[in-house]
């Protein structure tokens, strides 16, 4: 049951883009398309389940045993770089097709503070191993649904109205923050 | 090569190639620490440090670093400061370093550190790249400031923490919440649109 | 073949030179930054019991309680941490618990994200104060708009049921839990 809990909180009371703030590069930069928005989110849920696993690994098997906790910032850095490598070479080798969509947005993974947001927060809130990976999920997930969301408003704004110091960037925060509040609305899910 | 005065590079982060307003990037602490000036000041004081040490360094050693790791050699590098400064506020201001909370780390993952030292440090003298740092670091912390102190005193009727609205202000609460981030942030984006189209 | 080597060289005195600055660092600060995390947990405690000299720690149902003592070595009362989920997030709360384990001495918000200007008013000392030598011999109780009527019972924050009732519930979970072990113990 807390399983469950920690999902759901990861996936929307406590979204990674619209309640933490992870994540907004690409988030803002989605294409207009739904699809690419969903491969976008499906390589991201997977890096991050990777990453839990690695860094959590690494945090309570290597740092911790051996008071190196201070290198927690460079080594979870440094996992994360290299598991996007993979993950990468991976996708073209197995879709070129999904890999030719994704496009640059891959090797951007590795700055998207979602990730290393994930293995922080993991260590911050003591996560056993099997919940480290349910956050992960969980997290992954609210993003893709926060990006598809988002990619699919951003398919009508095209032809609405917009001022013109507002197109794009402007107006896609202003979006974001309505859809932050509209995500408040799952508060209270969990305590009841 | 343009000989650009050393007071342009640092002029230029501020205004017309503001890294929060006008490059867009590094935006995912602008959203979460301007709850309060002071937050955003702390931020924006870290940032600094972490941006000008990296490009620093990464301007010293520019020419023996092989292409295929720079990336790599810079993470590194940013993870480093980005920890030294974190371990510097939690043993001296633990109550900032506990407002700031993951988000000092995720410093670390800022575009701006890493698009520093690759558009700028490793191709540059090291005092322009200084210049560069102070300049987007300056313009990075004015942009949060502005952020900052605008939910802060719309949100609460405090400015560093100073009622300056009165007892009778009813706070609008939506500006410390993430949606009054976005959307400040959305109008300040498209104010800054405003002002450079004028120009 | 030599840009392979080159590559791993510059990585490796990079790393390395970083792994010395962080340690060196990391000695420096290391004292002061404990410090700081027992003053934070000695401030809270002192503000609701007086005359602590030193605390041991046990753990009680995964729990961690603190069984506080003066300066003579006598149990003055008992500490305990307790977190659960709130309305927004993690609410953790520090429980002071009186020496007979029939009433709380008073309590402090140590973590909460509720809503600002709602449920984040569980941090006002309005609240918290009400838990102040609380009877809590059947768990706390909560009424809402009514007049207090036992010595168990706390007024719910108008417009914050739920944070104020994820508060009674952590306290109720932690005290049920712990209050049978610390009388195992002696």
């Amino acid at each position: 049951m807390k399983l469950l809990i920690i999902f759901l909180s990861a996936a929307v009371v406590n979204n990674f883009v619209l309640s933490y703030f992870l994540g907004i590069c690409p988030f803002l930069g989605v294409s207009r398309k739904l699809s690419s928005a969903l491969g976008m989110g499906a390589a991201v849920t997977f890096v991050m389940s990777l990453t839990s696993i690695s860094t959590w690994l690494l945090y309570h098997k290597l740092l911790v045993p051996f008071n190196m906790v201070y290198l927690e910032y460079v080594v979870f850095i440094l996992v994360i770089a290299s598991l996007v490598q993979i993950v990468e070479m991976f996708i073209k080798k197995s879709s070129p097709v999904l890999y030719k969509a994704l496009g640059i947005y891959l090797p951007l993974i590795t700055t998207n503070c979602a990730i290393l947001g994930l293995a922080l927060f993991m260590v911050l809130k003591d996560y056993s191993f099997i919940q480290s990976v349910v956050f992960a999920l969980g997290a992954g997930s609210g993003f893709t649904l926060a990006l598809l969301i988002m990619a699919g408003i951003r398919e009508d704004l095209d032809i609405a109205d917009v001022p013109r110091p507002l197109k794009g960037a402007g107006i896609a925060l202003i979006i974001a923050g309505l859809l932050a509040l509209s995500f408040m609305g799952f508060s209270g899910l969990l305590s009841g | 090569m343009d000989d650009r005065s050393g007071f342009f590079e640092f002029k230029k982060g501020i205004i017309s190639q503001n890294p929060v307003l006008i490059l867009l990037l590094g935006l995912c602490p602008v959203l979460a620490v301007t709850t309060s000036a002071i937050n955003a000041l702390t931020m924006g004081a870290a940032v600094i440090f972490v941006l000008s040490s990296s490009t620093f360094v990464v301007s010293i050693i520019k020419r023996v670093v092989p292409y295929q790791v720079r990336i790599a050699t810079f993470t590194i590098i940013i993870a480093t400061f980005v920890t030294i400064a974190d371990l510097f506020l939690k043993a001296q201001f633990p109550d900032l370093s506990k407002a700031l909370g993951p988000y000092v780390p995720l410093i670390v993952v800022n575009c701006i550190i890493l698009g520093r030292c690759e558009a700028f440090a490793s191709k540059n003298s090291i005092l322009k790249t200084l210049l560069d740092a102070l300049g987007m670091g300056v313009g990075f912390t004015l942009a949060l400031l502005v952020l900052g102190g605008m939910r802060e005193i719309l949100g609460s009727g405090k400015i560093f923490n100073i009622s300056i609205l009165g007892q009778s202000y009813e706070p609008m609460l939506v500006m410390i919440l993430p949606a009054g981030a976005f959307i400040g942030l959305g109008l300040m984006v498209g104010l800054m649109n405003m002002i450079i189209k004028k120009r | 073949m030599k840009v392979l080597y080159k590559m791993s060289l510059t990585l490796g005195l990079v790393a390395t030179f970083s792994g010395f600055t962080l340690a060196s660092i990391y000695q420096k600060t290391e004292l002061k930054i404990r410090e700081n995390k027992e003053r934070e947990f000695e401030s809270s405690v002192s503000n609701l019991v007086s005359g602590v000299v030193r605390n041991s720690e046990r753990e009680i149902e995964g729990y961690s309680v603190f069984y506080l003592y003066d300066k003579d070595s006598h149990l003055l009362s008992y500490a305990v941490i307790a977190g659960g989920n709130g309305y927004q997030g993690e609410i953790k709360i520090l429980v002071i618990l009186s020496k007979d384990l029939k009433s709380i001495k008073g309590i402090d918000i140590l973590e909460s994200v509720e809503t600002p200007g709602l449920g984040g008013k569980i941090t006002s000392k309005d609240f918290k104060n009400q838990f102040k030598n609380l009877e809590v011999s059947s768990g706390v109780d909560y009424i809402k708009g009514r007049e207090l009527s036992n010595p168990n019972q706390i007024q719910a924050i108008t417009g914050a049921t739920i944070s104020s009732l994820a508060v009674v519930k952590i306290i109720n979970l932690a005290l049920d839990e712990i209050i049978p072990g610390i009388k195992k113990d002696g």
